[in-house]
């Protein structure tokens, strides 16, 4: 008989890293693995020391653990996002990323600026492995595993509240589609379709996934496109030809949404309601 | 007294521009010269095909017509722009588009990119219309250096397409009140936030014109310097201008809020992310 879930997760210290500092892993670490008490759970690392540190804190909350050691330049996606970080250039959208600072945009494009500036282009580009190599590390292990569901926890998932809907452990899976978050991230002014921090479905769902992720990675490359891919924006490209294979646990549009819009609509009142919401 | 305001605009017939017809500009031509009937145009142009038709229109409607040849090549912005528009070749967002199809109608970037400069394969054309749209702010000043006229109301050819569509759309009734450039709003976005102008009618004394001019002339070097690679016109850097220097800016078609609106947006307040979820805004 099938075991029932198997969460997947990976840390790897990139020095230079202007994003998160170590600490910030450290420190969410061990809130994270007290998350995921008495769950079985594969983490991916490179390091000795966040070997150490993991074994420790399975120990302490009771995690099945089963360590993968791998270094980054090993990493399925390591080649593919040198490659695709060499057609996103710093200054490709910088004087916009000035420009709107301080505005409340959650541009994902704007917001990797900080991180493109900062960063020599070889760290940014292996910090994007770390981001966007997920899916091929899930589809890996689904392929190893005979678990009925697999998630996908960031090492610093602990970052964000974690109750009632959003609790991904209690979580059922709508079967046939990714399961996931909301994202606060916007591409051109929408929402991005999934919050790349929690991400869980079955074994099929990854592997279909995880061909078209690969498909569409070398479509990105190959076009050269300059915006910085990341797994959400992947999955963003995804899911408008997708949309099947991508169920957000927390839907921000009801059928109540849906139905004051259409009042609202037909009795002209948008613009009235949005200049009162100013 | 003499007359204090002057209308200025320009019409370049560029072959192989994507955007616009000959057609779509000498049809609304004529209306937008009725509009300004009586009053001084001055009018840049290269062709002499253009100046007769202008010239004829221009009689019809009682305008002091201030004709200047001005060929593109010898415009003032020609090359800075050459290079604008070879940086936005740049910017292959194939993917973007396969799945968001609209970006290429909202979002200016998307719509230069892929409607006009036809993903980098229609430069030559592109570079040529775009010193048109971006240039318009060195014709304002080389009106101010021949005329002494106080006031400077910059009129796309076409600004007539925008009759009764928006707020306030007869730009002759437009009084200048205070020293920044009026315009009205655009609904087009930039890395989806709204641009602050849109640029077919621009008008400001020569106080504001000036301080203007001094920015967007700053403004567009650093864009041009920065290697940006987002196609540019002169609504994006008008926007940048405007975030760097809103006093100098001024709307002409704002609908005002007012304090029902007031006192309904504190109501609705705690309901505010539902609302907007509802509207298909958030």
């Amino acid at each position: 008989m099938k075991k029932k879930r198997l969460y997947v997760s990976g840390l790897w210290i990139i020095e230079g890293n202007t994003k998160r500092s170590r600490q910030h892993y450290l420190d969410l670490l061990p809130e994270t693995f007290k998350i995921l008490r008495g769950e079985h759970l594969v983490f991916f690392c490179e390091s000795e020391d966040i070997k150490a540190v993991v074994l420790s804190l399975a120990q302490r909350y009771k995690v099945s653990l089963t360590i993968k050691h791998l270094p980054i330049q090993q990493h399925p996606d390591y080649a593919l996002t040198k490659q695709m970080a060499g057609n996103i250039r710093p200054e490709n959208f910088k004087i916009w990323a000035d420009a709107f600072k301080g505005s409340g945009t959650h541009e994902k494009a704007l917001n990797q600026q900080r991180f493109l500036q900062n960063s020599r282009h070889d760290i940014y580009s292996t910090i994007t492995t770390c981001t966007l190599g997920k899916v091929s590390l899930l589809n890996e292990i689904t392929l190893e595993n005979n678990y009925a569901e697999y998630f996908w926890i960031d090492a610093s998932a602990s970052r964000e509240y974690i109750s009632g809907k959003m609790d991904f452990r209690r979580w059922r899976l709508k079967p046939g589609a990714i399961n996931h978050r909301v994202s606060g991230m916007k591409l051109f002014g929408k929402h991005q379709t999934a919050s790349g921090m929690v991400l869980g479905g079955e074994p099929q769902v990854w592997q279909k996934l995880h061909g078209i992720y690969q498909s569409l990675l070398k479509t990105y490359i190959f076009s050269r496109c300059p915006h910085p891919g990341t797994d959400e924006v992947l999955m963003s490209l995804i899911a408008k030809k997708h949309p099947e294979l991508f169920h957000c646990k927390n839907p921000t549009r009801t059928w109540l949404h849906k139905v004051i819009g259409k009042i609202i609509w037909n009795l002209r009142l948008t613009s009235f309601i949005n200049r009162a919401l100013n | 007294m003499p007359p204090k305001r002057l209308y200025i605009s320009a019409l370049y017939i560029v072959e192989g521009n994507l955007k616009r017809s000959p057609e779509h500009y000498f049809h609304h031509l004529e209306h937008t010269l009725a509009m300004i009937r009586g009053g001084s145009l001055m009018f840049f142009y290269e062709s002499a095909g253009i100046l007769s038709r202008v010239t004829a229109v221009a009689t019809k409607y009682e305008i002091n017509f201030l004709p200047q040849k001005l060929s593109l090549e010898d415009h003032p912005d020609y090359e800075r722009t050459q290079i604008l528009a070879q940086n936005a070749c740049d910017f292959r967002m194939d993917v973007f588009v396969d799945a968001f199809p609209q970006l290429t109608s909202n979002e200016k970037g998307f719509n230069q990119y892929f409607k006009f400069l036809n993903r980098g394969e229609n430069l030559q054309a592109y570079g040529k219309q775009l010193v048109c749209t971006i240039g318009k702010y060195s014709l304002i000043k080389k009106a101010m250096a021949k005329y002494d006229f106080e006031e400077l109301y910059w009129v796309d050819v076409s600004a007539s397409r925008f009759n009764h569509e928006r707020k306030n759309f007869d730009f002759s009734k437009i009084s200048i009140h205070k020293d920044a450039i009026h315009h009205y709003s655009s609904s087009q976005t930039i890395f989806g936030q709204t641009q602050k102008v849109q640029g077919s009618v621009l008008c400001g004394n020569r106080k504001a014109w000036t301080s203007f001019a001094e920015l967007f002339d700053e403004i567009f070097e650093v864009y041009v310097r920065s290697g940006c690679i987002y196609p540019a016109t002169d609504e994006p850097l008008m926007t940048l201008c405007h975030l760097k220097k809103p006093e100098l800016f001024e709307r002409v078609d704002l609908e005002r809020r007012t304090l029902i609106h007031k006192a309904v947006g504190k109501l609705l307040s705690p309901f505010r992310k539902n609302l907007l979820i509802a509207m298909n805004q958030y």
